[in-house]
């Protein structure tokens, strides 16, 4: 055969293969298989699966199909299969999966959890309650004894605790609860004692051997609620008599009358948004100017109002600029029509980068999702955003902490530690963490980066701090977001 | 300014003098343009309006891409060991044997007899076989012989044989062209057979007119002749391209030639870049093909172009480049019916005549020419590759980003090579006597190649993931959603095979290093075909979709001299 006959050949047998090649590997990755037994093409759907740990064995209708994770179930059949993943020494997952033809169902985020959890405790020290900051690299500890409050920061990676300050105990003034309002650079942190008779506002810097700023030295008590400025942690936004006022803390320096009328306020990045005494929600600038009223609808703040005479609300705010609202009845309101959400409600929580809120009533968790809003452009007036009930216990739910890869939630009841996937196709699997004795008081915090939980519980019945392993570090890297959700801090009572 | 004008003049007066042919050139100039520009916005609009058909798109997208590929790597891996094989022939005893064919075949048979024992014998006695290239080379060669000896026609004396090599120039260094001179200096053709053409542009002043005297002094008495020649700036009809140097310098030979009573027919041109270095054996294998051919005159000859001449002196990913254009030239050398001439090439200087020269007015001369020498034959003439290579310059720059930015402007004027389809359409049109389908074939395979040059590498890195990251959240849940990405990597890691044996080859064509020149450099080489997924939208797709859109816009390129360092 000559040269040119010879490429001849290799050119017309490659044009051949690929006319036949390409439809065959376009009709499979549509989905498309071809059943001998009809002989017709069947559509198909796939099955995804991904788990931590890695390597877990992975069975459908009981027979296995793989034997390490991640992997892929294709060629299957429109229906409802039963998928079972389990690894050695780890709890087990599962979950009926329906497969849809030309689709992939993805259960992509399987968390298996250690059957054995050894919990050990952190400090000697009681501790009642924690607080993570922002940066999620300090644990705040609020610690209760017979001489006083006290509180420190506990340096989670390099396994430090630091004192910050503390109220000495006093039978005419009892602190109730603490609230703590960390500095926008986790420099400083803002501790409110609140006590039956008076508050005390201290500022402590979160380093070794700083000396704590009481505030009653530099202005005059009582009040109303406090925040550091945005951009400096040496400066600080404090309502007075409906008067916002700014206190630089190391020169002293006041600058009153930012903004009147207010009968409470929260910064949120650059913006100060605040209610006032005409039941109007506004925003403005950090010096005040260019004021936007938020509510122009009546009906809205009507509702806003009329829940709450006191007008005491936590704020949540998602990356997108949805609003949330929780009063103290229980009331849980968006500035999304039909502004109503539900009532009854114990407390809420957001996730890190969606527009997801997370809240719960008596042993339900459920979810209220604003992205499916957007993307299936609902009409408002009609539809609300949509509300899934994730869970359910036949205990009351303390708290709830989302995980940061958005898929998991950490919900302690008032027995028991769970870990309980959020994502609605594959709600209903749970695995048990551990038990705890400390009913509506306990508190917990969850690290994503260190696969670590911290959680109080008695110790011959002085409240601890425990923690236990749960998963490898660095699991869930940092999810890029534009803008981080913002939700208010939380009172916590003693 | 003179030369401005003259360009806009150019420009008008070609719009203005074929009325209804400036239609059809504009039609022509904007086709390739259009179809690239199409493709690449119509897989973008689809990727974001309606993902899984552009999904599917991409998919039959990879595949034929990677089926290219093999096809492509196949050509390279055969055309090498062609060439391979030949690189120890010694074409001037080949061109002696065309004299007398009967005697040369049977000295033939005798030496490939002599060959078949030794490998029998080294067999037999389990020693090293010795290199079985020689045997390939010789089989080849005695095949060529008889089949010659079945024509009637007696090729000529290749003593008889005259070569006018040109190295058109603008403001070269005096060492480059003392480079390009020596290598000449140093080949085994009878030196005396030399004519050599130093083209000056007359622009350049006083430099070039101390360069030429340079020249002469060193190289005068070693060839048959040697000429310098000054353009003139702002002839009628000219842009300031090195085609015009090249046929005014062309012309004057006509003149020597004409005086010296030498046939156009027995003397073949090469228009070499001014950095060319010829092999030793390159007018022997020049020659040896132009005397078996029995069509000789209406023949171009392609050598191989290598950028051997400051290769341990470039960065990578100007090395990579232009190793890819060597690897070009020699899978277009493996399908010689659609062979084009590139930059440096020979050709007949009957057929140089006769087609009236190189043109003045466009800058792919190098291609330009074999077309109208392609029209001026009504089809009967071909491009004959040699297996023969010339050493040329790596573009360098003072740094980096110059070095990135000459490379760019190179790119884009081998691009523009594309100015030549109007031209050939236009031809094609107007001649009724080339087949209709060989005209079809050439359409294709020039509208195929440019669109491919400009898109492909966009499509690869850029264009071919719109589906996955704008797919949307239904795409996202898709079958095909899942897939594609693992088609794509399954294709790329196929194709990796492909990249391997490129890199094997870089190493086999790659000259000796210099004692100079580090170890690490070596190692260097293996390394820079990890850089080719950068390069092929940078500097490879963007230059040609650039010259295209050019085109197609109306705003023509002007010549930009590769300056050699």
């Amino acid at each position: 055969m000559g040269l040119k006959q010879l490429r001849n050949f290799i050119f017309w047998t490659l044009v051949l293969l690929y006319f036949v090649l390409a439809p065959v590997i376009c009709f499979q990755a549509l989905g498309f298989v071809f059943d001998p037994r009809t002989i017709s093409f069947v559509k198909t759907g796939i099955i995804s699966i991904d788990s931590e740990p890695k390597e877990a064995s992975v069975y459908l209708n009981g027979a296995l199909y793989a034997e390490k994770t991640p992997t892929a179930i294709s060629r299957l059949r429109a229906g409802r299969y039963e998928v079972r993943v389990e690894a050695p020494n780890y709890q087990t997952w599962v979950q009926p999966l329906e497969v849809r033809a030309e689709e992939v169902t993805r259960a992509e985020h399987i968390l298996l959890p250690p059957v054995a959890i050894k919990p050990s405790a952190l400090f000697s020290i009681p501790v009642q309650t924690i607080v993570p900051s922002h940066d999620e690299r300090f644990l705040f500890l609020i610690s209760q004894d017979a001489k006083a409050t006290a509180v420190y920061a506990f340096d989670m990676k390099k396994d430090r605790l630091m004192f910050l300050a503390d109220h000495p105990r006093s039978p005419d003034n009892p602190i109730a609860s603490v609230s703590l309002n960390i500095s926008p650079d986790d420099r400083r942190l803002l501790v409110l004692f609140h006590g039956k008779t008076s508050d005390e506002h201290i500022v402590a810097t979160i380093s070794d051997r700083a000396i704590p700023i009481s505030l009653s030295k530099l202005i005059k008590m009582p009040i109303a609620n406090v925040r550091f400025h945005p951009r400096s942690s040496k400066e600080m936004l404090y309502l007075q008599n409906g008067v916002l006022n700014q206190l630089d803390l190391e020169e002293g320096i006041l600058k009153e009358g930012i903004l009147k009328g207010l009968k409470s306020f929260e910064v949120i990045e650059d913006k100060i948004y605040y209610f006032t005494d005409d039941a109007h929600l506004f925003s403005a600038n950090l010096d005040g100017k260019e004021a936007i009223d938020l509510l122009p609808d009546r009906g809205l703040r009507r509702l806003l109002f009329g829940q709450n005479p006191r007008n005491t609300y936590r704020m949540f705010l998602t990356p997108k600029g949805n609003a949330f609202w929780l009063s103290e009845k229980g009331t849980l309101l968006t500035n999304r029509l039909p502004y109503f959400a539900d009532e009854d409600v114990s407390g809420a929580t957001l996730s890190t980068i969606s527009e997801k809120l997370f809240y719960w009533k008596a042993g339900e968790l459920w979810l209220l999702d604003l992205s499916d809003l957007e993307e299936k452009r609902q009409n408002f007036f009609e539809r609300g955003p949509s509300k899934t009930l994730l869970w359910k216990s036949n205990q009351p739910i303390v708290s709830v902490r989302v995980m940061r890869e958005d898929n998991h939630a950490i919900v302690v009841t008032e027995k028991k530690i769970v870990l309980v996937e959020t994502e609605p196709r594959l709600s209903g699997n749970q695995f048990i963490i551990g038990n705890h004795s400390l009913g509506r008081k306990i508190t917990f915090y969850f690290n994503d980066d260190l696969g670590e939980l911290y959680w109080t519980d008695l110790q011959d019945e002085i409240p601890t701090l425990y923690h236990a392993k749960l998963f490898r570090p660095s699991l869930f890297p940092f999810s890029f977001s534009f803008r981080k959700s913002y939700q208010s801090p939380e009172e916590v009572f003693l | 300014m003179i030369a401005q004008e003259n360009e806009h003049d150019i420009l008008k007066k070609r719009a203005d003098s074929h009325h209804g042919a400036v239609v059809w050139r504009r039609i022509f100039e904007i086709t390739p343009g259009f179809l690239s520009w199409f493709l690449l916005l119509a897989v973008a609009f689809f990727a974001l309006t309606d993902p899984i058909p552009a999904a599917v798109f991409v998919i039959c997208f990879y595949l034929f891409w990677f089926f290219r590929l093999i096809y492509m790597t196949i050509l390279l891996v055969a055309s090498y060991v062609v060439l391979a094989r030949e690189r120890n022939t010694n074409w001037i005893e080949r061109c002696r044997d065309l004299n007398n064919v009967s005697v040369a075949i049977k000295r033939a048979q005798e030496r490939l007899s002599k060959h078949e024992e030794e490998v029998k014998h080294a067999q037999r006695t389990r020693e090293k076989v010795p290199i079985t290239r020689r045997l390939h080379s010789e089989t080849a060669y005695l095949r060529r012989l008889e089949h010659l000896a079945q024509t009637t026609e007696q090729p000529f004396d290749f003593r008889s044989i005259y070569h006018v090599v040109l190295f058109p120039n603008y403001r070269e260094d005096i060492h480059i062209l003392k480079s390009a001179l020596s290598s000449l200096r140093e080949t085994n053709y009878p030196l005396e057979r030399l004519i050599v053409v130093v083209a000056f542009e007359e622009r350049e002043g006083e430099a070039a007119h101390a360069k030429a005297d340079e020249l002469s002094r060193e190289f005068k008495e070693i060839f048959f002749n040697l000429m310098t020649s000054f353009h003139p700036d702002g002839l009628p009809g000219e842009r300031q391209v090195k085609g015009a140097n090249a046929t005014w310098a062309a012309k004057k030979v006509m003149e020597f030639l004409n005086e010296e009573k030498i046939a156009f027919e027995q003397v073949l041109v090469s228009c070499f870049d001014a950095d060319t270095r010829v092999g030793k054996e390159y007018f022997g294998c020049l020659t040896y093909n132009f005397l078996i051919r029995p069509n000789r005159l209406h023949c171009s000859f392609q050598p191989i172009p290598v950028y051997h001449n400051n290769l341990w002196q470039a960065p990578a990913f100007a090395r990579i480049l232009e190793t890819g254009s060597s690897y070009w030239q020699l899978i277009e050398s493996a399908n010689p019916d659609h062979l084009v001439t590139f930059s440096s090439h020979s050709m007949s200087f009957q057929a140089l005549v006769e087609s009236g020269f190189w043109p003045v007015d466009m800058i792919s001369d190098d291609s330009a020419i074999f077309w109208k020498c392609f029209l001026h034959y009504k089809g009967n003439y071909r491009a004959i590759p040699m297996s023969a290579t010339v050493s040329m310059n790596i573009i360098i720059g003072k740094n980096w980003l110059d070095t990135f930015r000459r490379i760019y402007v190179q790119k884009r004027r081998w691009a523009w090579g594309i100015e030549n389809f109007p031209m050939v359409m236009l031809g094609f049109l107007e001649t009724r006597e080339i087949p209709l389908i060989e005209k079809a074939r050439h359409t294709l395979k020039m509208l195929e190649s440019h669109v491919s040059w400009a898109t492909w590498g966009l499509m690869l890195t850029l264009v071919g993931w719109l589906p996955v990251l704008f797919g949307g959240r239904e795409y996202g849940f898709s079958v095909v959603s899942y897939h594609l990405p693992r088609i794509a990597q399954m294709i790329f890691n196929l194709a990796t095979v492909s990249m391997l044996i490129s890199a094997i080859l870089s190493f086999m064509i790659v000259p000796k290093r210099p004692a100079r020149v580090s170890r690490f450099r070596n190692l260097s080489f293996a390394f820079q075909w990890l850089l080719l997924p950068l390069i092929l939208p940078v500097l490879l797709a963007l230059p040609a979709l650039d010259a295209q859109t050019r085109l197609m816009l109306g705003r023509y390129l002007h010549f930009e001299v590769s300056r050699k360092v």
